[in-house]
C-alpha cells in the first residue's frame, strides 16, 4: 500500500521537525504564548489571592494583619509582582486580540511593532504600579 | 449507519456548523470586556486609597460600589477563567486527562464565584 510508506501526518499543534523546532521566535509568538501564560497565572494565582484577601477582610483585623504580613515576605512580594505583571500583560495582549478580532493589525510590520510595544509596556506598567503602591 | 463510515473529515463534511463555536468565542469576549473594566477599577481604587490597612478597606467596603463591583468580578473573572482555561486544556490534554481537568476547572470556577459572592455578602452584613 502507498499509505504504508508515507511519513506520519503532522498533527496540530505542529511544532517540531524531528528534534528541532521548525520555527523561530518572534515578538508576536512570544506575546501569543504569554497571553496564555498570564491568563493562567491570573486564573490560578490571582483569583485565589483575591478570594483569600476578601476572606481575610471578613475574618477580622488579626487575620487581615497576618495576610498583610504574608504579602510582605519575599515570596509574597514575588507572587504579587508576577500576578500584577500578568494583569497588565493579559490586559494589553487582550486589547491586541480585540484589534485582531476586528480584522486589523495583521500586516507583518504592524503586528510585530505592537507585539514589541506590549512586551515592553507590560513590565513598565508593573514597575510603575509597584512604585505607586510602595511610595505611599 | 452510513454516517459512521469513512474518514473523520468525510463524516464531518456537509453537516454544517455545530453552532457552538461562535457562542464560546462571543462569551469569551464578553467576559474579557467586563474583566477589563472591573480589573482596572480595582487597580485604580486600590491605588487611590491612602493605605491598604484593615480599617481603610472596611470603610471602603461600606460604599455601594466596591461590594457590587467585587461581586460582579467574582462572577465574570471565574467565567473568563472557565472559558479561557477550557481552551488551554483542550489544546494540551486528551481523553480522560482532559475530562478530569475540565471537571476540576468547572469546580474551581464555581467555587470562586460562590465564595466570592458569599464573602461580599458577609462584608456588607458585618458593616455598621
Amino acid at each position: 500500500m502507498l499509505n504504508d510508506r508515507r511519513p506520519p501526518r503532522p498533527t496540530a499543534p505542529h511544532l517540531m521537525d524531528g528534534p528541532r523546532f521548525h520555527w523561530r521566535w518572534g515578538p508576536h509568538m512570544l506575546v501569543s504564548i504569554l497571553h496564555r501564560v498570564s491568563g493562567t497565572v491570573l486564573s490560578l494565582a490571582g483569583l485565589p489571592i483575591l478570594i483569600v484577601w476578601l476572606g481575610a477582610l471578613v475574618a477580622g483585623p488579626d487575620t487581615y494583619a497576618s495576610f498583610a504580613g504574608a504579602t510582605e515576605t519575599l515570596l509574597g512580594r514575588f507572587v504579587l509582582f508576577v500576578v500584577s505583571w500578568a494583569f497588565f500583560m493579559h490586559m494589553l495582549s487582550g486589547l491586541r486580540h480585540f484589534v485582531l478580532d476586528a480584522g486589523a493589525g495583521y500586516e507583518l510590520q504592524t503586528n510585530k511593532r505592537w507585539a514589541l510595544v506590549i512586551l515592553v509596556a507590560a513590565p513598565l506598567m508593573t514597575v510603575l504600579f509597584w512604585i505607586l503602591v510602595l511610595s505611599r | 449507519m452510513a454516517a459512521n463510515k469513512g474518514t473523520p473529515i468525510g463524516r464531518a463534511i456537509n453537516l454544517g456548523s455545530a453552532h457552538h463555536g461562535v457562542q464560546h468565542w462571543l462569551r469569551q469576549r464578553a467576559a474579557s470586556g467586563f474583566n477589563l473594566f472591573l480589573g482596572l477599577w480595582l487597580v485604580f481604587s486600590l491605588l487611590m486609597l491612602p493605605d491598604l490597612g484593615y480599617a481603610t478597606l472596611r470603610d471602603w467596603m461600606d460604599g455601594p460600589i466596591p461590594p457590587i463591583a467585587l461581586g460582579l468580578l467574582a462572577i465574570t473573572a471565574a467565567w473568563e477563567t472557565r472559558l479561557g482555561l477550557q481552551v488551554v486544556i483542550e489544546d494540551y490534554l486528551k481523553g480522560a486527562d482532559k475530562v478530569a481537568a475540565l471537571s476540576l476547572l468547572h469546580l474551581f470556577a464555581a467555587g470562586v464565584t460562590a465564595s466570592g459572592l458569599y464573602l461580599v455578602v458577609r462584608l456588607i452584613a458585618d458593616s455598621r
